[in-house]
Order: C-alpha cells, then sequence, then structure tokens
C-alpha cells in the first residue's frame, strides 16, 4: 500500500494537455474521409466495400454527388484503400453536430479535383485538449453552475466507445477538471450519453431511463452506432440510432470517437 | 503425436473423417441422429471441450448441425455434423452443460427444437418476442420493427424464510455494458445467481450475410470492442481456410503481434479495474494511466486505439515501418514495468489481498463441465489456452508460440485470475520481443490471395478473455454464414458458480476479475 503511495506520488502529474505521444498522432489517427476520386469503378468499390453503408451516389439538379456520411462512418479506411481509393482520409477529427442530417457531406462528382486538406486537419493537435477543455469548463460554469453530471448508457454497441468513456476519468485527460462527473442515477444527471446501437431489447430501458432524468436534459449520441446504427445499421434486432427513439440534442461520429473529440461533443452541445 | 490423436479421434467416432464435406481448418465427421448421443458421450469422457454449435443452411429446408469440439492432440477443432430436418434434435445439454446456452440460441434463430433439454427457455429473444419467427432461418425476413408481443420470461425462483431477491440492471451504475443478474441472498450472503444477458443483440452474424469479406472483416472487428484483433482474426483464418488462402509469415507475425498488444493492454486494464471492485483508487487511477499510454501506443502503430483497420483477408492491410514496430516495443516494455508496480501494489496490500483471496470460487469440475476457457478456466488450474491446443494456420507462428507455457494458477479465485492476468502480460511481452526481431529478417509480400469465391472453414483467435471460433462460409465472393463463439459466451454462464456462497458487494469485483464482454456474448 506504502509502496503504490510512493509510486503515485513518484509519477508527478500525469495530466496532459493532450494525451498520448504527440510524434505521428496527427498523421496516424483516422476521422473522416473525403472524396479523392470520382473515377467510377473506384466509387462502386468503394460502395460495396462500406462496413457501415456510409457511401452514396445521388443525383441533384442533374448533377452526380457522392454523398459521405460521417455519422455512420466507422472510420475503416477501406475506401481509401487499393482500387477501391475513391475515399481520403483528411481529417483527423471525426464530425459532430447538432443533428445527424449535418454530419451528412456532399461532393460534386464532374470536374471534381481531388481532395484538399482540410482545415482542421493542419491544427496542431498539441493544444487541443487543453483549449477545448477549457471552454467546456467555462459553459459548464455557466450554464450549470460549475458541475455537469452524466448519465452513460450503453444501448448496444461493441463496447468499444464504452471503454472511451471510461478513459476519460483516466488522470491523463481527468474530465473531472472540467466540471464534467458521471453518476449513477439518471434522477442526478443533466446529460444522458447514449452510445451503441438502438437494440430491440434495450428500448425501454434507454425510454425509462430519460424517463427518470429532471429537465432541463441533454441527449448525446457518441459513436456511429448510436448515430445511425454504425456497421450494425437496422435489423430485426435494432433500430438503428437512437433518435429513432429519442430526441436527441448533439451527434459525434467515430467508432469510437476518441477522448478528446467526447469532451469537444460535451461542450458543443452546452453552447 | 498429432496423428496417433488424429486416428484416436477416428476411433472415437467410428469413422474416417467426411471427405465430401467441404469444411477446412477442422476434421468433419458425418454423423447420423441417432449417433450424436452416444458420440458426444464417448467424446466427453475422452476429455473433448465442447466449443460451439453451428447451425446453417446450405440448402433451404433442412439445417445443417456442426457440433464443435476441442479434443486433447489433435490441433484442430473436431466437427461432428449432423444434417437434419428442423425438430426433433436429442439435447446433449445434460451431458454436455457447456451445449445448453448454444442450443438455446439455435432454438431462437432458426427454430430447432431439442428434445429432453433441460433448460428449453430461450435465450436471445427476450419476453415480447413473436413466437414462431426464427431470423436467422433462410428467407426470413420480417418487417421492421419487428412487433411486440406481451410475455414473461421464467425466471428461476427460490423461496424460502429470509429469502430475499435482488434485481439489478439492465442499465448498471457505471460506464459498463447492459444485462441482468437476479441474486437470492440471506441477509448478505448470495444464495444463488440468474444472469439474463441478449440485450445487446444486434444480430451481428445476420448482418455479415450478403457481405463481401473485407465488410464482413470490418464487421467481425466491431463484435467486442476490447477484442478487436482477435475476432477479425479468427474470421480472416475462417475465410483463409475456406478459400485456401496462405498468408505469408509477415502477415501472420504481424497479426500475432497485434493480438500480443491487444493482450498487454486488457490484462494492464483489468489489473487497474480490479482495484475499483477493491476500492484502491491509487491502484485503479495507475492501471488507467498505463492502459491510456498503451492505447496511445496502439493509435500510433496502427491509426486506432483499439488496432483497428489492420487485419485484412490474407493478412494485414498496411505493413508498420520497423520504426513502428520499435517504438511499440519500447512503449510495451515501459508499460510492462509500470505493471509490475501495480501489479505489487495489488498483491503486496494485506488487506487488498485479503479482498481477492478466496473470493468467487470457480471449481475446475464447472470449468470442464461449462466448456469454460481463457484467463478464467486457466486460474481455474485447467490448463487451455487455444495457442497451445490448436495449430497455427502458419509455420513463422508456430514457431513463435512453440516455447509460449500457458500460465495457470490453482487458487481459482480473484486473486488467480489477477496472477494469470499479470504472467500472461509478462508473456505477451516476451513474444512481441521474439515477433518483432523475426520480423525483421522476413521478407515484406504481399497478402495472400485465391481465386476461389466459395467454401466453408473454421478459424480461431486466443483473444484478451480467451479462445475465439468463428465459423464462415463463403458462396460467389460473399459471406453467406457467419458463425462467431466468442470466449464471454462459454463464460457468462459459470459466472452463475462463482457468486454463491459469497456477499453481495463482492459481485462487482468477481465480475471485473472474469472481465467479460456482454456484446461478444449478445452478438
Ligand atoms: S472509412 Fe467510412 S466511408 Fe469509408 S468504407 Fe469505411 S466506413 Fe465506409
Ligand atoms: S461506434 Fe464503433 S466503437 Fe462505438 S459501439 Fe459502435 S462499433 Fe463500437
Amino acid at each position: 500500500m506504502l509502496n503504490l503511495i510512493i509510486d503515485a506520488l513518484a509519477a508527478g502529474r500525469v495530466t496532459e494537455e493532450v494525451p498520448g505521444p504527440r510524434a505521428g498522432w496527427a498523421a496516424a489517427a483516422v476521422g473522416r474521409f473525403d472524396l479523392a476520386s470520382s473515377a467510377p469503378e473506384a466509387l462502386r468499390a468503394a460502395i460495396e466495400l462500406c462496413p457501415a453503408e456510409a457511401i452514396a451516389v445521388e443525383r441533384s439538379g442533374g448533377k452526380a454527388v457522392a454523398v459521405i456520411d460521417d455519422g455512420r462512418c466507422v472510420q475503416c479506411g477501406l475506401c481509401a484503400e487499393g482500387d477501391a481509393a475513391a475515399f481520403k482520409n483528411v481529417h483527423e477529427e471525426p464530425a459532430m453536430g447538432r443533428s445527424a442530417a449535418s454530419l451528412r457531406r456532399r461532393f460534386p462528382l464532374e470536374g471534381f479535383e481531388g481532395a484538399s486538406l482540410g482545415p482542421d486537419f493542419a491544427l496542431d493537435a498539441h493544444d487541443r485538449v487543453s483549449r477545448e477543455g477549457a471552454r467546456l469548463a467555462e459553459v459548464v460554469l455557466k450554464r450549470f453552475r460549475r458541475s455537469l453530471h452524466v448519465r452513460h448508457l450503453d444501448a448496444g454497441g461493441c463496447n468499444g466507445c464504452d471503454w472511451e468513456l471510461n478513459q476519460l476519468q483516466a488522470p491523463q485527460y481527468d474530465v473531472q477538471r472540467f466540471g464534467v462527473d458521471f453518476v449513477a442515477s439518471p434522477r442526478h444527471a443533466d446529460v444522458l450519453l447514449v452510445t451503441g446501437v438502438m437494440t430491440r431489447n434495450l428500448e425501454l430501458a434507454l425510454v425509462r431511463t430519460l424517463d427518470a432524468m429532471p429537465r432541463p436534459r441533454l441527449v448525446v449520441a457518441m459513436g456511429a452506432c448510436a448515430i445511425s446504427g454504425g456497421v450494425f445499421g437496422t435489423s430485426y434486432a435494432s433500430r438503428g440510432g437512437a433518435d429513432r427513439v429519442v430526441a436527441v440534442d448533439g451527434y459525434l461520429g467515430g467508432c469510437p470517437p476518441r477522448p478528446w473529440a467526447m469532451i469537444r461533443a460535451l461542450r458543443m452541445v452546452l453552447e | 503425436m498429432t496423428e496417433a490423436a488424429r486416428k484416436e479421434a477416428d476411433r472415437l467416432v467410428g469413422r474416417a473423417p467426411d471427405d465430401r464435406r467441404a469444411l477446412k481448418g477442422a476434421r468433419a465427421y458425418a454423423l447420423a441422429l441417432e449417433e450424436l448421443a452416444p458420440t458426444v458421450g464417448r467424446a466427453l469422457a475422452a476429455s473433448w471441450r465442447f466449443g460451439s454449435l453451428v447451425a446453417d443452411q446450405p440448402r433451404p429446408g433442412e439445417v445443417r448441425l456442426d457440433y464443435v469440439f476441442v479434443a486433447p492432440g489433435v490441433r484442430v477443432p473436431v466437427v461432428l455434423g449432423l444434417s437434419v430436418p428442423p425438430a426433433g434434435v436429442p439435447s446433449i445439454a445434460l451431458a454436455c452443460p457447456a451445449a445448453s446456452w448454444a442450443e438455446r440460441e439455435v432454438s431462437d434463430l432458426f427454430g430447432v427444437t431439442f428434445s429432453g433439454s433441460p433448460d428449453p427457455r430461450p435465450l436471445v429473444h427476450h419476453e415480447d418476442w413473436p413466437e414462431g419467427l426464427f431470423p436467422l432461418r433462410a428467407g426470413v425476413n420480417p418487417p421492421l420493427p419487428v412487433e411486440r408481443v406481451s410475455g414473461q420470461y421464467p425466471f428461476r425462483h427460490v423461496e424460502g424464510e429470509g429469502v430475499m431477491e435482488l434485481r439489478v440492471g439492465p442499465i448498471h451504475a457505471g460506464i459498463i455494458e447492459p444485462g441482468h443478474f437476479r441474486f437470492t441472498a440471506v441477509g448478505e450472503t448470495v444464495l444463488g445467481l440468474e444472469v439474463r444477458m441478449f440485450y445487446v443483440h444486434r444480430g451481428v452474424e445476420r448482418l455479415a450475410q450478403g457481405r463481401v469479406p473485407a465488410a464482413a472483416l470490418a464487421i467481425a472487428e466491431r463484435v467486442s470492442g476490447t477484442a478487436s484483433v482477435a475476432h477479425s482474426v479468427a474470421a480472416a483464418r475462417a475465410m483463409e481456410a475456406a478459400l485456401r488462402i496462405e498468408v505469408p509469415a509477415a502477415h501472420a507475425l504481424v497479426r500475432s503481434l497485434l493480438l500480443e498488444l491487444e493482450r498487454l493492454y486488457n490484462h494492464a486494464g483489468d489489473l487497474g479495474n480490479l482495484c475499483a471492485g477493491t476500492a484502491l483508487s491509487v491502484a485503479l487511477a495507475e492501471g488507467l494511466i498505463i492502459k491510456e499510454r498503451l492505447l496511445a501506443m496502439n493509435q500510433a502503430l496502427s491509426g486506432s486505439r483499439y488496432l483497428r483497420n489492420l487485419v485484412g483477408l490474407g493478412g494485414v492491410r498496411r505493413a508498420p515501418s520497423s520504426a513502428d514496430l520499435d517504438s511499440a516495443l519500447t512503449g510495451a516494455t515501459a508499460a510492462l514495468e509500470s505493471v509490475e508496480r501495480l501489479a505489487n501494489g495489488i498483491f503486496g496490500s494485506a488487506t487488498n489481498l485479503e479482498r481477492l483471496s478466496g473470493t468467487g470460487l470457480l471449481s475446475p469440475e464447472h470449468v470442464r463441465a461449462l466448456g469454460v476457457v481463457g484467463v478464467v478456466a486457466r486460474a481455474s488450474g485447467v490448463r487451455t489456452d487455444s495457442r497451445v491446443d490448436l495449430a497455427f494456420p502458419t509455420p513463422a507462428d508456430s514457431e513463435i508460440y512453440g516455447t509460449l507455457k500457458p500460465a495457470t494458477e490453482t487458487g481459482a479465485d480473484v486473486a488467480a485470475r489477477a496472477q494469470v492476468r499479470l504472467a500472461e502480460a509478462r508473456e505477451s511481452l516476451r513474444l512481441c520481443q521474439g515477433i518483432v526481431t523475426r520480423l525483421a529478417d522476413t521478407d515484406p509480400a504481399p497478402p495472400g490471395i485465391s481465386d476461389r469465391t466459395g467454401g466453408e472453414g473454421l478459424g480461431w483467435a486466443e483473444g484478451p478473455r480467451g479462445e475465439i471460433l468463428t465459423f464462415v462460409r463463403l458462396e460467389a465472393g460473399r459471406v453467406a454464414r457467419l458463425r462467431v463463439r466468442s470466449p464471454s459466451r462459454m463464460n457468462w454462464p459459470a459466472i452463475e458458480h462463482a457468486i454463491p456462497g459469497n456477499i453481495v458487494p463482492d459481485f462487482p469485483l468477481i465480475n471485473k476479475s472474469f472481465n467479460l464482454s456482454y456484446a461478444g456474448c449478445d452478438l
């Protein structure tokens, strides 16, 4: 026991401005994919391979557009490889927004010159957590009097999103420093954070959990599953995204979204 | 030795393997319906372990049942195959309790009825599922969402003076997955526990049907978040067996590296997480720190904190550079040093150790009867590890794992499970070192390919929680049937036997020591 405490003291401060190794962070991370080629064969192959049915070609006003739905995309990268390389991973950050529709991006297919690097790709990841975290703390201070109580509910995912949420409590992130706390009872919660696809066997549990929460309250869908069903989509066993069953105030894409993106998404819905 | 064991298996079943059956990666025998029970009886007497029950409909109108066993020394899964009309199959669950959930699942999804079953209750479907609707049967496409009916699930019921019933879940207090636990207790002492699962049943197997291999692998990767590599490797091996694809050495080695890194971050995280069950918060925080470092390292190596998006058909989709491999090794080595210090704290504190010792006992008899796998089995003194029980499809892996001695403990309690995890974390690092050295002088090669588009195969992988067995049937380049048997599926029923006699507040601790995946079980 004593040794543990001595070790802990010796470890010093591990809470990071940005977690993880800095070198290679941005380059290696997968986020959002932009159209890179309008070649029909590549697009066809990408649509066939996409496990989440996140890619579509639509016609609007006689023009063809490729649609990529960041609310479905599980960032597998299959549409950016080999013969199917119609897309390219250019944004490190996953998508977030206040409506599921806002996560759908369109790329005109005629005369398309290829994707340029998005502005957020060039951002230095180094100061991201501290900056976003500070903004979150500000909002929490203003709207929720310094503390935001979050109740988590897994509606039927692979558990990847849940583990990432759990990591928010790792000393490197220490989400409590921003005034965010995970609570056991929905009666104490301001925010319901949903991960996972809406399974048939949990619909009732989700509705009841929300009913138990006092108002004002917010619902945030985190991860491709909670937004659209992700790779699990809609089936005999599931309804797709959480918003098929309850009203959702904010969406964060990713499979799973990384912890810093979760911090950012919490801020977004509060603003 | 393997040859002798295979001949012995032939003798036990009373015939040569079925050469009309195109199933690869297994030794498959064809059985008549009435031969099933006696053959299973002899198999259990010869210490065969029940692995999986695969129901499939290669032809409409009939259901083929494959009973998959792991037999000592045979080094490939043994399959006893039946072609039956979907009714009146004799249940083997009385002789082989390990098969009970599997039979119940097949009844729910395919409508096969098992006669003489000790527990014919539904499993996957909850009480509001319409009767007679079997969602995995060929041609069944109910309008969505499937209607709800009213019904009640017949829980086991215990009565007596002072007996209380405690119902917990499906939604729990922390950031964990949903499942329902029903305790009966007298005072603080638990008499019995009933576990009810399948809240996170997503229909994974059905969703994979009709997908091309790459897409199906991405789905398999999402069966259970912290076993992404293991599930995708098991599915890839099944497909490669089916299509007779040879995986080049360099690719097989990178996969093994990923599997060991996955084990390492899981075991490190689990050791820390255990301390949430004993309120040892300094160690809990330490565990989270170590796990976070390992996840960040995974991302630097693969782009994904959960090592996703690398395993592909025929190998890996991208080869990590040697610089990437070196820094992963450095990171893993540093993490293990921290794990050692953490373990000193966990086992060195008398008050903490007191909570772990003698808590959550699971007897080796229960382990064998229920076909328990992985850390939980090994901590009860049952030496089962698919990296030793089964042969690797690639020789390069066989060499690396030739020196592996599965860690076992005989304590059968929470402490023993923690000890096994510690020993395995050390072993994983040692294996990683061997793999990286070996990779340095292995020629890079493109992934293996094949021009076949159909076939059947069984694949396996030893994930952080234990053995995964995956069956795949491909037709015209698409998945016609994916069947996943996760370690958690075998181990969940066993937790019911590790709880009685303990106090209710120790349940979270015991549950953490099992660290089972709900998603992996429920599919
Ligand atoms: S990266 Fe996203 S859009 Fe591309 S194939 Fe994967 S899931 Fe589909
Ligand atoms: S979004 Fe991805 S990581 Fe999250 S629960 Fe779904 S499959 Fe798992």
